[in-house]
């Protein structure tokens, strides 16, 4: 069920009614693990199946490392909830890749190669199996003195599965994330009141939200279409280029966008989901980027990566081959492609190359260069992502060779300028965000921002009725 | 504050609505590519006032024929990357009965474009878009800004005097003799694959109801194969499709468009170059006088 879709917004508003009536505040939970699973399942129930069983193993192991106090039983339900995971994980996901790998026979029907090609990847298995290891690995890790801000408690086996049931399917972020951690969701559970409604909070995430995915990435994705092989090479440099840009707009808008819907349904039901991009075209590293774009997915490798691979702890050399083992591996989430592996790389290699550089470094970078700075990291990730929009490598190649080929062919003046009307927005967003963070004593008053809030929601809503583009799925499912 | 956000944008909403009225203002508005052109033509068929006298459906390839050459009385509904249900189901689906519907069976196994059946028949959406003119795909305001920054700013600012000044269709208009073999080849590789067994029966089975429902508002039809590379004729993904076509609605009962028996060049094996799409054009014209 898509976010963009009438039946969706049937369903929250359904769920919201039921939800918030009195007589059945003992009974919330129910609701929404209930809207969750049809939530799920809307088309394809037999994935139900893979998401319950995934709740029923991170239920068992999580409360058995909850309820013994042997470190070593602890460690061992610990492990094999994290492989459990991982397994289901590598099973679905990496299964064709590891296929084409060892050259098994694909072609026939009843070869094991075959078997394994043609498994199907069920829709947001890589954002509820991370939340899985994130229970388990919290659980394991959570003192006895933790605070009740973020502890993570079973009070009874049943209610405990309950809780679980809820983290792990809780629909506004069931199939992309913002990939939730345990310590931050459980201490949120209880009885909601429709007077703790953060209203405001919640219209302001679902107007932004709706307005990037429907008006900005869906009509861009028409646009960059031309971005497939072998359609893009009889453009020119020119365009070609344009599209690449147009692409890193659609992107980002896309999952912002979906991210903020995410956000703003969740508020809707009283629970706070965290952060998942700031402005991430500001920032002046590579470093900076990944703490502003996808941010539960940078702070969950970080967390429960990078820390226990020894993080910088270790000397120069250990944190620079951490840096890339974790992009690396964060890019094979992404797709079980070569392609997601050279994206991981490449930008393991670019914070390495960057951590060398700015190792001894104890200035703060000059603001007169910022600009040119953000331009470069952006130029990075910009060129990063045609790996993702390019799966198969052999076509990222062509489309290198037919920029350097089409240099003096004849651009589409059209096409280059409907990338340019829709990426406006974008960098006008980024540039709101700028002067926010920049301003200081110069900074507008709160009255000032008040009237031109209003009509920039307003605006945003209005090209939601009229200008929305086709609706397209979000980029980030097929992860 | 959510009361005034939503008090200025009904506010917008209706201002736009009544920039709408402006008689002209929306002429210099161009489509933002194929995808949104399928869509403003499909809504423009369902809230025209009258019905045209003859609608073809079917995919990119007979969307390529030549419009002057078909004439006036041709409604071009074939929508690129689509197949021929979608629009049999428009036809089936609006108020209009046109006197003649000619249906290309080459692009049978493409998906139904569901996304745009639902955007052309939701419920409240749908009656609404035939009064508030805003709501319209082809009034979207950025088809004007696009266009106004594309060939005004773009195009002087690169010195682009040649360029094109319409979007790019989906499909190149003429043949790139350089680009030729890898396009024909993709083509071939992907005409190799059967389709399945399963889903052809499926598609056979929704155009027999959708041709049914044809018959019973009587509304006439004809078949039509769109000529294409000669060396993907015979390829499993061309022949089985037309074969269970074929058994389904023989030409000794239903009505196919015979095409002249010379070869067509196209621009990637599929699609026809403009000067074949308009000497098919023309062959689709006499046939449909012929036979009606």
């Amino acid at each position: 069920m898509l976010f963009n879709s009438f039946t969706f917004g049937a369903l929250v508003i359904v769920t919201f009614v039921l939800f918030y009536l009195p007589a059945w505040r003992r009974v919330q939970s129910y609701i929404l693990i209930a809207s969750s699973l049809l939530f799920y399942g809307y088309g394809q129930p037999g994935l139900l199946i893979l998401l319950i069983a995934s709740i029923a193993l991170n239920t068992l192991c999580s409360y058995r490392v909850l309820k013994t106090d042997r470190l070593a039983v602890k460690r061992t339900w610990a492990i094999s909830g994290v492989a459990a995971n991982l397994l289901i994980l590598g099973f679905f996901k990496y299964s064709p890749l590891v296929a084409r790998m060892l050259r098994l026979n694909v072609s026939d029907t009843e070869s094991i190669g075959h078997f394994l090609v043609t498994i199907p990847l069920p829709i947001g298995i890589s954002f509820f199996t991370f939340q899985g290891i994130s229970l388990v690995v919290d659980v394991f890790r959570q003192k006895r003195d933790v605070d009740s801000a973020h502890r993570i408690e079973a009070r009874s086996a049943w209610s405990y599965l309950v809780d679980t049931a809820l983290f792990k399917a809780f629909f506004p972020q069931l199939v992309a994330g913002p990939i939730v951690k345990a310590h931050d969701f459980y201490p949120q559970i209880r009885p909601k009141f429709l007077r703790d409604i953060n209203w405001n909070g919640a219209f302001r995430a679902l107007v932004i939200g709706y307005f990037l995915k429907l008006v900005i990435a869906d009509n861009l994705k028409d646009l960059t279409f031309w971005l497939s092989y072998p359609q893009f090479l009889g453009f020119s440099t020119l365009s070609l280029v344009s599209m690449l840009f147009g692409f890193s707009m659609q992107i980002f808008a896309d999952f912002a966008g979906y991210s903020l819907i995410a956000i703003g349904v969740a508020r809707l039901f009283g629970y706070e989901l965290m952060e998942n991009f700031n402005f991430p075209y500001l920032a002046q590293s590579l470093s900076e980027f990944w703490r502003r774009w996808h941010i539960s997915l940078s702070t969950w490798l970080k967390e429960y990566l990078y820390i226990p691979l020894g993080g910088n702890r270790r000397g120069e050399v250990r944190t620079y081959l951490n840096l890339i083992i974790v992009m690396l591996l964060g890019g094979l989430w992404h797709g079980a492609a070569v392609s997601y592996a050279v994206w991981g790389l490449f930008h393991g290699v670019g914070l390495a190359i960057e951590r060398f550089f700015t190792r001894n470094s104890t200035r703060a970078p000059s603001a007169r260069f910022a600009f040119v700075r953000i331009v470069a990291v952006f130029a990075f990730v910009t060129f990063a992502w045609l790996l993702f929009k390019l799966p198969n490598f052999r076509h990222v190649i062509a489309f290198l060779e037919a920029c350097t080929r089409n240099v003096g062919q004849a651009s589409d003046p059209v096409l280059i300028g409907y990338i340019l009307v829709y990426s406006l927005p974008v960098i006008a967003y980024h540039a709101y965000a700028w002067r926010r963070e920049h301003a200081g004593d110069a900074a507008p008053t709160r009255e000032e921002v008040g009237a031109w809030k209003s009509f920039g929601y307003a605006a945003c809503l209005t090209a939601i009725m009229i200008n929305s583009g086709s609706p397209g799925r979000f980029i980030y499912f097929q992860f | 504050m959510i009361a005034r956000v939503c008090f200025l944008a009904a506010a917008l909403f209706a201002a736009y609505n009544a920039l709408l009225l402006i008689p002209g203002l929306t002429d210099n508005f161009a489509n933002q590519g194929w995808r949104q052109d399928n869509l403003i033509r499909a809504q423009d068929y369902i809230s025209a006032e009258h019905a045209p006298r003859r609608v073809i459906v079917g995919s990119s390839l007979a969307r390529r024929l030549d419009k002057q050459s078909l004439g006036d009385d041709f409604k071009n509904l074939a929508l690129s990357g689509g197949n021929p249900l979608t629009g049999l189901e428009i036809v089936a689906r609006s108020k209009h009965r046109p006197e003649l519907v000619v249906i290309e069976i080459n692009m049978l196994m493409k998906d139904e474009d569901v996304e745009l059946l639902d955007n052309l028949f939701r419920p409240v959406i749908a009656p609404l878009r035939e009064q508030l003119p805003a709501l319209r795909e082809r009034n979207q305001p950025s088809n004007l800004l696009g266009w106004v920054v594309g060939n005004g700013f773009v195009r002087g600012a690169l010195e682009l005097t040649h360029a094109p000044t319409t979007p790019r269709t989906p499909t190149l208009s003429q043949r790139d003799e350089r680009l030729f073999p890898q396009l024909l080849a993709g083509q071939q590789k992907s005409h190799r694959r059967a389709p399945k067994q399963a889903e052809l029966a499926g598609r056979i089975e929704k155009l027999r109801s959708l041709t049914a429902q044809l018959d019973a508002r009587r509304i006439p039809y004809v078949f039509l194969e769109m000529p294409v590379d000669v060396s993907l004729v015979s390829m499993p993904a061309a022949a089985e499709p037309r074969r269970a076509v074929l058994a389904s609605f023989p030409p000794e009962h239903y009505r196919w468009i015979q095409p002249d028996s010379r070869p067509y060049e196209t621009t990637d094996g599929l699609h026809l170059v403009t000067a074949e799409s308009v000497r098919f054009a023309q062959v689709v014209k006499k046939e449909t006088a012929r036979l009606y």
